[in-house]
């Protein structure tokens, strides 16, 4: 059965209100050109606080992400282990051929650049938050900070304003 | 449901196709920002930003001698 995910959506605020999600297409950008989704309402805020200074305000929307063909490196452990291995198995095949580290980004562009997993329409990733405010306790970064780059809109549902904030 | 098995394969193939010169071609189109603002670019890791701001990325072939080490030659080849 399909797992579809609501996940959230921080923007700068403005009117009228999105209808469909920004793409991120900076080519630096964490894990590609996509639609990028928090899935804790928590760090979709602390993102809009922290990025969106210049605007004094930000909109924080909802979506419903269909999880069908995403691959999912935080919950599904076949995904994360296949992520891993990929992502090892480029990083080295670089150092090898150039002794120099690939940046994320550049990673993400080798892939790309082969116009290669189109079947891929997302990918779920995680990184640990050590801002001392989300967290309750010192130092263990037992909570995941989790995104999701949608590369296909189609994956993307009821995507709705969810409430606005100043920061 | 996804193929890992044919995602695998395509990326083999990405591999097998790459040369040094391709991947270095692939940098130097890639090294507009410099690794910092590509971090702080990224919309991932901001906390960590931070950090790397105070620890910095060293870019040269050499590291300089603090002042506790004046008069001794400690350039280190990096």
């Amino acid at each position: 059965m399909p797992i579809t995910r609501k996940m959230f959506h921080t923007q700068e605020y403005r009117l009228p209100y999105l209808a469909t999600p920004l793409i991120c297409n900076r080519d630096d950008a964490w894990i590609g050109k996509g639609y990028y989704f928090w899935y804790e309402e928590m760090d979709a805020i602390a993102w809009g606080q922290e990025s969106k200074k210049r605007y004094h305000k930000y909109v924080i929307y909802t979506a419903d992400i269909d999880f069908e063909d995403v691959l999912d490196t935080v919950f599904n452990e076949e995904h994360y282990l296949f992520w891993y291995k990929i992502i090892d198995r480029i990083a080295d095949d670089a150092y090898k051929k150039t002794g120099r580290k690939p940046t994320i980004a550049e990673v993400n562009e080798i892939i790309k650049i082969r116009n290669s997993w189109k079947a891929v329409k997302g990918i779920m990733f995680q990184d640990l938050p050590n801002n001392p405010t989300l967290n309750k306790v010192i130092i263990l970064l037992y909570r995941k900070r989790i995104q999701l780059v949608a590369f296909d809109l189609n994956i993307i549902h009821n995507f709705a304003f969810h409430f606005e904030a100043e920061c | 449901m996804l193929d890992l098995q044919k995602l695998e394969n395509e990326i083999n193939d990405i591999i097998a196709s790459e040369t040094t010169e391709s991947y270095n071609e692939l940098f130097r189109r890639m090294d507009f920002l410099d690794f910092v603002e590509k971090v702080k670019a990224s919309g991932g890791y901001t906390d960590q930003f931070i950090c790397m701001e105070k620890i910095g990325i060293n870019r040269s072939n050499y590291i300089d001698g603090a002042d506790d080490f004046s008069g001794q030659n400690l350039n280190l080849a990096a």
